[in-house]
Parts: structure tokens; C-alpha cells; sequence
């Protein structure tokens, strides 16, 4: 029985090899990719977010990259990595513009970044620099990697946190007790890779961090996070000139919290629960009024929780999250990043 | 020849001002230049991939065929372009040529993509260098140039180190924006090197021009001028900069205007007043003013401040007007021009409030016209400004209007309460007013930061002729204001108080309060009378009573008529009026002694009678004070007040018509009042 596995294995993996250039086996099949590519890669590199205005942003270009890695395909990559050096990595500091629209003059009109963009970049450049041997890939997201380290993290009660941008969230930005993070911003499977790229304590902290917040932070009668979360001395509070809401930011932190390692199930199964609505589907709630404020019946979305109850409790992906279909960007790049994780840490669910 | 370095020089200067070793590239720029020395480099014609030449040629895409050309030229010494570069042999490569036409066409991405989807389906090849060459080139210039519109300078210089051969006279506005990240980080002198570097290395007349240009913007006039001196002759025989001179001679003077400390070539100053005088701007004219009046208080930039304002009328040529006009003391002309302007800036108003401080510190006194002194008096309360304020104080004790001086005195005070003239002009208007207990007040407060006031306190406080001694052309300045540090556009003029020193006055006497009061009885009648005095000096009416009552029970006919008025005024002061019209009557008294109690009596009465709405029976007793003696002008502003309450707007108004044209603050207050109760009708 092996050796012919191994047979058909080679033979896809030739077979991939020849469609894509890949020099590897690739996670996602080229008819996903194909579909997503189609629909949100724009020929000149960057990533259309076609929910928000047909905008781009560190953060699709950093999930663009990585589709683009686990897809095996070099070329595209290189595509997207292009756009996104020659326009959007600009800052003095190493990092990212967060935000790149078409028809503004610039066309990044906030020079700020978002530090899970940076991290995405990073982590992306690092794991094709490593599968593709091309240490110009390392070396570059080195360069963000310190960035990060040095411009977007702060401390608070002795623990550090993920700072969502190098401007306007630290305490004294926001002439507040304690800064604002954004715990769906922790990246979690990039931290080791930072690690690599920039050896320090630092990485391993800000995980244990971020799962504390995730646990320590629960609001409403759902007991969820909310998107933005001010720290406080007497502990946390739904950040003041955000949306009081477990909100489309949140929404992948089982899927981060799965790739990232942290798979305690009791987690999973809690947080799963509170943001699962009474038809199955996920949803976007009010945390202040205790109310749905949007259900979201893209596949995608289903994905994470489909994910979180793979890792949690072995259980097999459903059909709609097996197959993928392009809906919008944002959840149809939880979707092939949800089936990338399942293909290579759960196959035992498919 | 023209000034040109030797190319090794060139090029290291430019790597030298990245901050690089000198490169490969910048080498290759350096060495192409020489002639034939390194033919022995040279390689054969055929080995030389011409595909991007052949590409642009036949696209038409000139100005890349000419970069190409001289990169190519610059890589291999020797090399000579195809005659026909769009017929050049032909590659097998289609392939290749689409990727060479996404980068004709800035398609980066779409290159890069390309280029890494054949390498991994044929890993043994090998894209050209040359093409990978130029898209680094080419995607560090969008970079750099997209980093520079965002204003990330420390991204454009990380960018240009990383692609040296940027750096060329190729891409002079790469070197541009290079220069000016270099200087917009605090690096003056990076910057100096890379514009040097264009205009010892590069040609273009045009593009020499304009990177002076960029460098006047950003750099300080010495080193625009350490640059200029790559001038080189133009094909007219003339510098290559010529045409740049007159804005050059603008933007200089403007520079040495904004600093005084900045010292230009005259070369400069003359050309802007040849510009001026051959019927130039109002620009030039005011500019070439202000230098001449900055640098050395030419009585000429009045001339020319003068044509600035008929060629087009400013606030700067206004100021400038005024400040020629004040150094030839005509304030008038000054005020007046000033006027209309004084609400631009806070430097005309500054303008404005100069000259009619000036206007009014005249000696002898101008005669200031009614509307003139009203403006006036109306802009110094709208803007608060003490020093002229103070100024209206002095002037109207020149014409001996204590009432109006005291209130002016007292405005300024007010809104500086540490301005000394202006606390010394009070005390001493308090003092010729008869006001002791107030000057003493004064003198008190200040005695110990004014040697002035404090010898004010030694006049006998019993004299109470308004003071012959106090010289009417003592107590204030005769030599013009200066005009302080008005300056075009040079922040806020300074004026200070303290130009308008004011000489001490010779007030005679001592105060019959000197040594204190003593507690023990008086020796005298004479030293209880003086005692009595005394209290009524430190507002103690009530002791004072006490003393002059005790003389008065027992004292001679002339202490007693003494005693008495003494009574009859401590009463008064203690609000006891009618008791004090009985005392006044009840004795004995010269007849100015009984017509100045009477005069206060009939005030009190007139105020008592206002304050409980007796407004008729108030004006009576005014009426009947004024057949004794002169009205002040708060007994006016009374009777004005009163009028207003019984209807008579028009006397009223014509009341304090009549305290307005002399300045007086509650004249003009009451004059504003009646029109907006007129226009709100």
C-alpha cells in the first residue's frame, strides 16, 4: 500500500510541478487558486478588497502573498511582491502603508501601518524565502520583522502587546490610562517565523500575550472580545470611537488561534459557541446591546468555525467548507487559508 | 572647455555622497567617458544583447533607446550602436521580447511574474541581466519616487544606496529628490554635494537651470552661490544662469529682508531696483524697499514703498510708508495711512498703534482733529493697548484735563498693571486733582519699584491749588517715539513702554502724614489739624472727624474756619451729606471754601439721587453745581446717563459727543452705546 502512495504523490507532485512551476507540492489546487486569483489579483499585483471600494491593503497583500506561497506558485508571488515593495512599502520606519486606493492622488492618502499586514508580509516572505531558497525574500522581511519589533509593540503590566499600528494607539497617542490593541492583529503562526528572522524573547511573549487577552477579554452576554480593546488598570474595556463589537476583525481568531499552534479546546469550543447564531452561521454582534448585528452566510466565514471544531474536536470538514468558491475577498481568503491549515495539520477531517 | 571634473572624480563623487564605495556601475558611467583606454575590454559586437535596443527601436520608444544606447555604451567601452537598431538580428526569444515589452510599458509586477514563471518551468534559464538590471532600476525609481511624494526621505536615500547607478545624469529627477531628502533630513551639505554633482557632471542647459532652482528653494544663500559658480558660459556668450538672475536677485533680497543678519552681494540689490525702476512689479519695488530700509533706514524706501503702493496698494507698503514716514516725525500722514489697514495683521496694527502713540506724544501737543483723536481713542480700547492709552493720558493733561488724563492713566493701568509711566502719570493727575488719599494709595503700591512716585508723596497734602509747580513740559517726553523693530513680515513689532521716559516732576513739600500718626494726643491745634488731614489722606474719615472736631470745640477763629471745613468733609467722605451741608452752613468759611463744599455736596446729592432713581431731582442738582463750578466729566458722563433714563437721547448723545472728541473712555462707550440703542429701534 505505501509504495504506491508515495507513487501518486510524486506524480502529483509532477504533475503540479509542470501546471505551476512549483518546485514543491502545493496546498492549494490550482483551480482554487486559479478562482481567487481571478477574482481578487489584480494583474498588477495587488490584492482588491471588493467589500470595501476596491481598495488594497497591507493586510490582503499579506494574505496574497501567502495564498500565493501555498498555492506554489512563484510567479504570482513575485507579482504581488512587486506591487507592494514599490508602492505601499514606503515608511521610513521599514513598514507597511496600510492602505493603497485606486484614483486617489497618492494613492496612499494615511501613511500609517497595520501592524497584522506587516506581520503577514513578513511571515510570507519568510516561507517562501525558505521553500524557494531566496534569501532576498529573508532578508527583507527581517527588515520588517525588526520594524515591528521595534515601532508596534508596547508594554502594559509587564506583559507586550501587538501595538494595530506604529501611530495613534499607545497610551500617550491616546491620552489614556493604558493603548488600544486589536487582539484579531495577533498573527499567531508569524510569531515563530519573526522569531527566526529576528531572534528574540520578545515573539514567544507577545503570544502568550495575545492568548491572554483573547481569555481575559470577554464582554456581553456572548462573552466575546471586541474588535478594539482598550487596557486598562482595572482591566479591559471595549475601546471608546470603535464599534462596541465583536465585528469582521474578530472573526478569524479561531483560525489564527488554530494555525498558531494554540488549539486547547476548550477555547475553541468557547469561542466558537459565542459567535455561532442559532442557524450555525457566524455572525457580527453588538456586544454593548447584546444584539446580531450581521450574520454572515459566506462559506467562508463557516470555514472558521468548521476549522475550530476540526481542531477542537476532530470533526470532519462539511462539504461547503471543502469546496471553495470565491465570494468576497475577505472571506473567501479565510476560506483557502482555513483549507490550507485542514491540508496540512488536520487532514484527518477531510 | 567647460568646468568638468575628471569622470574617476565624478563618479566617486557620487557614490561618495550615497554614502557607497564607488560601484560598478557608477565605475562604468566614469570610464565611459575616457577615451580608449580600457579597449582591451572591449567585447565583440555580437556578444552584446541588443534585444531591448531592437524593441525600442521599433516601438518608436526613442527616449529609451537613447538610455539604452549610452548604458550599453557605458557597460562595454568601444561598443558602437547598430546603424539600424529595429533591424538588428532578430532573437528567437518571443518570449522574452513580451517580457521586455511589459517593461517598456512600467508593467513591473507583470515582468517580475513573468520572469519567475519561465524560470521555474525551465530552472536552466537565465533572464537577460541587462533587463533584470533596468527593472531594478526602474522599481527603485517608482519607489524612491513614491517614498518622496509621501515625504519618507529616509526611504528615498535607503532606496538610491540600494540602486547606485540611479544616480546618473540620466535620472536628474531621481538626483533631485535625492538632494532634497538629504537636505530635508538634516544633511545641508549631502544635499550641496548631489546638486554639485549634477552641475559639474551633467549637461542640459535646461535641466542646469532647474536644478539651481531646486537648490535656491532648499539651501541658504551662501551655498546657492558656492553652486553658481559652476556657472558656465551659454551659446549666446552670456552665463548659462543669466536667465535666472532677476529671480535669483528677488529671492535673495527676500531672504536678507527675513534676516537682518544676512549680508548679500549689491549685485543682487541692484539688479531688484533696476527692475523697479524700469517699471517692475509692486513686488519688486516693495522688496528693494524694505532692503534699502532694513539695511541702513534709507530715507529713499519711501520713494519706493511709495510706487509699491500705486502699483498695487499692501499692508507691507503701507507699514513700510508709515515707518518712513514716522522717522520723518510726520505722525499725522503716518496715522493716516496707516488707519485703513491697521485690521490686516497684528504688525499693522502694531503700524498704526506706533504712529498715533507718536502722534500724540508731540511737544508742543498736535492739534489732533475731533475724528482723528476719536479713532484713535476707539482702536486703543478695542485692542487694549496701554502704551498709547498711556500716551492719551499725557496728552490731555497737556491740556489740562486732570478728569480724562486720570482715566486713561487709569485704562492703561489696568490692562498692565506693571507699566510705571503709566502709575506715575495717575498718581500725578491724582495728585493735581486734589485726590491725596488716591496719589497716597499710589505711592504706597509703588514707592518701592518707583523712586518717582514715591517722592510724589512728599507734596503737602494740603496743597490743594492744582500744583503751578508741576511743569507742564516736564512731565513728558519732548523727543519722538522711537518706532521699535516694525519690520516686513519679521514677526510681531516690539514696542516698549519704557521708550517714553518721563521725567520726574519737582514736587515740592512734605507729606503731613510724614513720621506716621501717632497715636498720642496732639501737642496743638495746629498738629491735630494736621493729623486731621492726615487720616483723611489715609481714607480714615471717621478719625479724621474725631480730630478736627476736637479743634473745632476749642480753637481760635481761624483754626476754627479750618476745623470746620475739615468736619464738613470728613462728613462728606463718611456719606454724611446732609450732615455735612449743615456743618458747611453752621460756621464760619471763606467764600471758596463754602463753594467747593457746596460743589460736593450738590455732586453727592446728584449721585445719591441717580443711584435711587431720581433722575430729574439728579440733573437739578447738577444744574445747580454747575452754576458754582465747572462740570468734571464723570459728573457729565452722570448727567448723560441720566438724561438717557429720562428720555433724552439727543442730549445725551451730545453729551458724550463732546467727551468722545477729547478722548475720554466713557464718551466714546456712551457714544457706541446711544447707536446701537438707535439701530436696534
Amino acid at each position: 500500500m505505501r509504495a504506491p502512495m508515495i507513487a501518486l504523490a510524486a506524480l502529483a507532485a509532477a504533475c503540479l510541478g509542470s501546471a505551476t512551476g512549483a518546485v514543491r507540492s502545493a496546498t492549494l489546487t490550482e483551480a482554487e487558486w486559479g478562482a481567487y486569483k481571478e477574482r481578487f489579483l489584480d494583474p498588477s499585483g495587488r490584492i482588491v478588497d471588493t467589500g470595501n471600494g476596491g481598495i488594497s491593503h497591507s493586510e490582503g497583500q499579506g494574505y496574497g502573498l501567502m495564498l500565493a506561497y501555498l498555492a506554489g506558485r512563484p510567479d504570482d508571488f513575485e507579482r504581488i511582491w512587486t506591487f507592494t515593495r514599490t508602492e505601499m512599502l514606503l515608511r521610513d520606519d521599514g513598514l507597511s502603508v496600510w492602505k493603497w486606493v485606486p484614483g486617489a492622488t497618492p494613492h496612499t492618502p494615511d501613511l500609517n501601518n497595520a501592524t497584522d499586514g506587516d506581520l503577514l508580509i513578513a511571515y510570507a516572505l519568510w516561507r517562501a524565502g525558505k521553500a524557494w531558497q531566496r534569501p532576498d525574500y529573508s532578508a527583507l522581511g527581517r527588515v520588517i520583522a525588526a520594524a515591528i519589533a521595534e515601532h508596534c509593540v508596547t508594554r502594559w503590566k509587564g506583559r507586550p502587546y501587538l501595538l494595530p499600528g506604529a501611530d495613534g494607539f499607545s497610551a500617550e497617542d491616546r491620552q489614556e490610562a493604558g493603548p488600544v490593541v486589536n487582539p484579531s492583529y495577533w498573527v499567531f503562526a508569524a510569531l515563530p517565523a519573526m522569531n527566526e528572522l529576528v531572534p528574540s524573547p520578545l515573539w514567544k511573549s507577545l503570544g502568550d500575550s495575545g492568548v491572554a487577552l483573547i481569555d481575559e477579554t470577554r464582554f456581553g452576554r456572548r462573552r466575546l472580545p471586541s474588535d478594539w480593546v482598550s487596557l486598562g488598570p482595572e482591566g479591559n474595556f471595549m475601546a471608546s470611537g470603535f464599534p462596541p463589537e465583536f465585528g469582521y476583525n474578530s472573526i478569524r481568531l479561531p483560525l489564527y488561534l488554530v494555525d498558531g499552534g494554540f488549539t486547547e479546546p476548550d477555547r475553541l469550543r468557547r469561542l466558537k459557541a459565542g459567535m455561532t447564531t442559532e442557524d450555525g452561521s457566524p455572525a457580527v454582534f453588538d456586544l454593548a446591546g447584546d444584539k446580531v448585528k450581521a450574520r454572515l452566510a459566506e462559506p467562508g466565514y463557516r470555514m472558521v468555525l468548521d476549522l475550530a471544531a476540526c481542531a477542537a474536536d476532530g470533526s470532519p470538514l462539511p462539504a461547503g467548507s471543502r469546496e471553495f468558491t470565491p465570494t468576497l475577498y475577505y472571506p473567501s481568503t479565510l476560506h483557502l487559508l482555513g483549507l490550507a491549515i485542514v491540508r496540512e495539520k488536520y487532514p484527518k477531517c477531510l | 572647455m567647460p568646468l568638468k571634473p575628471p569622470p574617476i572624480l565624478a563618479a566617486s563623487i557620487a557614490a561618495l555622497w550615497l554614502g557607497l564605495a564607488p560601484s560598478g556601475a557608477a565605475a562604468a558611467e566614469a570610464n565611459a567617458t575616457t577615451d580608449g583606454a580600457q579597449s582591451a575590454a572591449a567585447p565583440a559586437q555580437d556578444d552584446i544583447d541588443v534585444s531591448a535596443l531592437r524593441y525600442f527601436a521599433r516601438t518608436g520608444d526613442t527616449v529609451r533607446l537613447k538610455l539604452e544606447i549610452s548604458r550599453l555604451q557605458a557597460l562595454h567601452p568601444g561598443w558602437t550602436p547598430p546603424d539600424d537598431p529595429a533591424n538588428a538580428p532578430e532573437p528567437p526569444d518571443r518570449e522574452l521580447g513580451a517580457i521586455w515589452q511589459l517593461y517598456s510599458q512600467d508593467r513591473f509586477p507583470e515582468a517580475r511574474a513573468a520572469i519567475a514563471a519561465r524560470k521555474a518551468r525551465q530552472p536552466d534559464w537565465q533572464p537577460p541581466a541587462d533587463l533584470l538590471a533596468m527593472l531594478d532600476r526602474s522599481e527603485a525609481r517608482l519607489r524612491l519616487t513614491n517614498a518622496f511624494n509621501l515625504k519618507q526621505y529616509a526611504t528615498v536615500i535607503e532606496t538610491a544606496a540600494n540602486a547606485p547607478d540611479l544616480a546618473s545624469c540620466s535620472e536628474m529627477n531621481v538626483m533631485w529628490m535625492i538632494a532634497e531628502s538629504f537636505i530635508r533630513t538634516d544633511r545641508p551639505k549631502r544635499g550641496e554635494d548631489a546638486y554639485d554633482y549634477i552641475l559639474k557632471t551633467c549637461s542640459g542647459a535646461d535641466l542646469r537651470r532647474a536644478t539651481i532652482q531646486k537648490a535656491t528653494v532648499l539651501l541658504p544663500y551662501a551655498t546657492v552661490q558656492r553652486l553658481l559658480a559652476n556657472e558656465q558660459p551659454a551659446s549666446d556668450g552670456a552665463g548659462e544662469f543669466e536667465t535666472l538672475r532677476d529671480d535669483l536677485a528677488r529671492r535673495f533680497v527676500a531672504d536678507a529682508n527675513a534676516d537682518a543678519k544676512l549680508v548679500i552681494d549689491a549685485t543682487y540689490v541692484d539688479r531688484l531696483k533696476k527692475l523697479s525702476d524700469r517699471g517692475g512689479s509692486a513686488d519688486d519695488s516693495l522688496s528693494y524697499a524694505w532692503y534699502i530700509w532694513l539695511h541702513g533706514r534709507s530715507p529713499i524706501a519711501q520713494d519706493y514703498f511709495a510706487r509699491a503702493r500705486a502699483v498695487q496698494d499692501s499692508a507691507s507698503a503701507t507699514v513700510g510708508l508709515s515707518l518712513t514716514l514716522l522717522a520723518k516725525a510726520q505722525y499725522a500722514e503716518a496715522e493716516d495711512v496707516m488707519y485703513g489697514w491697521r485690521q490686516t495683521s497684528k504688525d499693522t496694527m502694531a503700524a498704526y498703534l506706533a504712529a498715533a502713540a507718536n502722534l500724540l506724544s508731540q511737544n508742543p501737543p498736535a492739534a489732533i482733529g475731533d475724528a482723528v483723536m476719536r479713532r484713535m481713542a476707539e482702536v486703543v480700547l478695542a485692542e487694549r493697548d496701554f502704551v498709547t492709552a498711556q500716551q492719551f493720558g499725557w496728552y490731555a493733561r497737556q491740556f489740562r484735563q486732570f478728569d480724562t488724563a486720570a482715566a486713561w492713566f487709569s485704562t492703561a493701568l489696568s490692562w498692565s498693571s506693571d507699566d510705571e509711566p503709566s502709575a506715575y502719570g495717575l498718581a500725578l493727575t491724582r495728585l493735581d486733582l486734589g485726590d491725596f488719599a488716591e496719589t497716597e494709595r499710589l505711592r504706597a503700591a509703588w514707592a518701592d519699584r518707583s523712586p518717582r512716585i514715591a517722592a510724589l508723596g512728599e507734596a503737602p497734602a494740603t496743597d490743594k491749588t492744582q500744583g503751578k509747580t508741576i511743569g507742564k513740559s516736564q512731565d513728558k517726553p519732548s523727543a519722538p517715539l522711537p518706532t521699535g523693530a516694525l519690520s516686513q513680515g519679521a514677526g510681531t513689532a516690539e514696542r516698549s513702554a519704557e521708550r517714553r521716559a518721563v521725567t520726574a516732576s519737582s514736587q515740592p513739600g512734605g507729606s503731613s502724614c510724614k513720621g506716621g500718626v501717632t497715636t498720642s494726643p496732639p501737642a496743638s491745634d495746629a498738629a491735630a489739624l494736621r493729623l486731621g488731614w492726615c487720616f483723611m489722606d489715609l481714607k480714615q474719615p471717621a478719625s479724621a472727624l474725631r480730630s478736627f472736631e476736637a479743634v473745632a470745640g476749642r480753637a481760635s477763629a481761624g483754626q476754627l474756619e479750618e476745623a470746620n471745613y475739615g468736619r464738613a468733609l470728613a462728613l462728606l467722605r463718611l456719606g454724611l451729606t446732609d450732615d455735612a451741608a449743615i456743618a458747611a452752613t453752621g460756621s464760619p468759611m471763606s467764600a471758596k471754601r463754602a463753594a467747593t463744599l457746596q460743589t460736593i455736596i450738590l455732586a453727592n446729592r446728584a449721585l445719591a439721587a441717580f443711584d435711587s432713581g431720581r433722575f430729574r431731582e439728579s440733573v437739578l442738582y447738577l444744574d445747580q453745581r454747575a452754576a458754582l463750578a465747572p462740570e468734571p466729566t464723570d459728573l457729565m458722563v452722570l448727567r448723560a446717563h441720566a438724561y438717557i433714563k429720562l428720555g433724552s437721547l439727543d442730549e445725551a448723545g451730545r453729551i458724550f459727543s463732546s467727551l468722545a472728541a477729547i478722548g475720554n473712555p466713557e464718551g466714546i462707550r456712551g457714544v457706541n452705546v446711544l447707536r446701537e440703542q438707535l439701530t436696534n429701534r
